[in-house]
């Protein structure tokens, strides 16, 4: 269902009918990427976070976690199973869905095709940090019901409460330009969103008050910062989820 | 085959098990007993490298914690609720489990056979009865021919028909030199051990031969008799004379009598009245551990 929905908020009607009657500028494959990024990134998490928080614990509920443990198969080769397989299934939806919806919609050129890999790759990173993150919460949750529910908080958290444009003026006032730069780090959706729109060349409305504040701040070193803090995210959710498996007993 | 030395399991300030030391012989089929909560499954995901525990545990000389994949490779475990993918098809399951321990396909197909349910191989796992699920975890627990066994509860959720597949089961694994481990609580199992070890509050209580533990408590058999109606009081004043918990249910009298006095009873009886039926039920340790951990009379 996941992957229809994707699918139709990727494919974007509106600019199908536009396509149709020809009446789009030169450049809006670059506009529309940019805005794509801004509405459908918020919406990433979603696929991720319920998908890898109840996967554990809803094994260890029913007694197959510890059951697949009795067999010869590490802790760790279980979990890598687990995420990469996770991982594979997630990452092939955000792929297919910007892939085909550009293919279809967008009618681009295989060359152009680079730069819808933009978001198709940036989404899969906050894909991959996402489902880190969702694992940590399925190890450390008692129950299904539990971890579901600490999946969705996690990502109004992470969309809705943390929507730094109101808030980064805020915090801009109250303390400095870099605390902003601490809150967009902190918060992977942000940073990928920022990431992906800087790539795809994005200009100030597509970036808002906070990518105003990281360029002004970083400077040229902006894309890479955000590249790097979002590959720390998600090495060091998944090391982390990892660890507390392999810290707690399945059982 | 199996060493538990000083094995210590702590959930917070709760001690499951306490300083459990135990051997288990090649060959050798060994009971683990003792009443819920007593740390019998506790102890078996501890050989398993389930949880972490002090102490050590080794199976045939590997480390279950520092090899815990070449301990596990030689150990085939059916554990009390056998849970699997219940969105797979038996064949789908069996398939992911032997490549987990390297088997072959074909394996799979000899093992399903075993237990009868190769003709299931199509069926979703969720829609299989407890039993056949049980079947399908011994199947599985026999990939690679594991030289050590471990069943936890075997027969607690399988009818009168699969605990006697069940006991058939045993004798074929123990004449082909199988180490076996088997948790219960239920009785009908002790003729087929060598060992019985009596768990309590995490403690070892009692281990031994099932025939000298019984020893050890002054098991009690029951002898029912079933007498003429005129031969019904000197049967009584007979059996009374033996135990003085004689009781009549039915046209029967129910003489709970010491092992060691039980065939003097019985002949007894037999030269002093109409015997019409007589039913002996013999002690079985999974009885009578309640004795050993001081929880029965």
């Amino acid at each position: 269902m996941f992957t229809a929905v994707f699918f139709l908020l990727a494919i974007n009607i509106p600019i199908l009918v536009l396509i149709f009657v020809r009446y789009l500028p030169p450049n809006y494959l670059d506009v529309y990427l940019t805005y794509l990024i801004t509405l459908s990134f918020p919406f990433l998490p979603l696929l991720a976070l319920p998908m890898g928080a109840v996967s554990i614990v809803d094994e260890r509920e029913s007694g197959v976690l510890q059951y697949m443990l009795s067999n010869p198969v590490s802790r760790m080769e279980f979990f890598l199973g687990r995420y990469l397989g996770l991982l594979l299934s997630t990452s092939a939806i955000i792929v297919l869905g910007y892939g085909i919806a550009a293919g279809i919609s967008y009618n681009v050129s295989a060359e152009r095709y680079l730069q819808v890999s933009i978001p198709m790759v940036v989404g899969s990173l906050l894909n991959a940090i996402m489902l880190g993150l969702a694992l940590m919460i399925s190890v450390i949750s008692k129950r299904k019901a539990t971890a579901l529910g600490i999946a969705i908080f996690s990502w109004f958290l992470f969309t809705v409460l943390s929507n730094l444009g109101l808030l980064s003026i805020v915090v801009s006032l109250a303390f400095s330009q870099f605390s902003v730069v601490g809150l967009v780090l902190l918060n992977p959706t942000e940073t990928a969103r920022l990431l992906a729109v800087m790539l795809t060349g994005g200009g100030i409305n597509e970036l808002g008050t906070t990518g105003l504040v990281i360029q002004n701040l970083l400077g040229q070193n902006a894309a890479f910062i955000l590249s790097e803090t979002l590959l720390c995210w998600a090495f060091g959710a998944t090391a982390v989820s990892f660890l507390l498996f392999n810290r707690r007993d399945p059982v | 085959m199996l060493k538990i030395e000083n094995l210590t399991k702590r959930y917070g300030k709760f001690t499951a098990l306490d300083q459990v030391s135990m051997e288990l012989e090649d060959k050798s089929t060994t009971l683990l007993l003792g009443p819920n909560g007593a740390g019998k499954t506790t102890l078996i995901r501890c050989v398993m490298g389930l949880v972490y525990f002090e102490g050590k545990i080794a199976v045939d000389g590997q480390d279950v914690i520092h090899n815990n994949k070449a301990a596990k490779s030689m150990v085939g475990y059916v554990p009390q609720e056998s849970s699997f993918y219940d969105n797979m098809e038996v064949l789908d399951q069996s398939y992911l489990i032997a490549e987990l321990k390297g088997r072959s396909r074909e394996e799979v197909k000899e093992r399903l056979g075993q237990v009868n349910l190769w003709d299931a191989r199509n069926k979703r796992v969720g829609s299989l009865s407890s039993g056949m699920k049980q079947r399908l975890g011994i199947a599985l627990a026999l990939l690679g021919d594991p030289p050590l066994m471990i069943f936890d509860e075997p027969t607690s959720n399988i009818d009168l028909r699969g605990q006697l597949e069940f006991e058939n089961l045993l004798t074929d694994l123990s004449s082909q030199g199988k180490t076996l481990l088997i948790a219960t609580h239920l009785s009908g199992l002790d003729e087929h051990a060598q060992q019985a070890v009596v768990l309590d509050k995490g403690k070892l209580m009692a281990r031994g031969q099932p025939g000298e533990l019984l020893k050890r408590i002054n098991a009690i058999d029951t002898i029912y008799v079933r007498v003429s109606e005129d031969s019904m009081a000197t049967a009584k004043e007979i059996a009374e004379g033996y135990s003085n918990e004689v009781m009549t249910r039915g046209g029967w009298l129910l003489i709970p009598v010491q092992v060691s006095a039980k065939a003097s009873l019985a002949k007894a009886i037999l030269n002093g009245c109409n015997v019409l039926d007589i039913l002996i039920q013999p002690a079985t340790i999974e009885s009578q551990y309640l004795k050993l951990i001081g929880g029965g009379n």
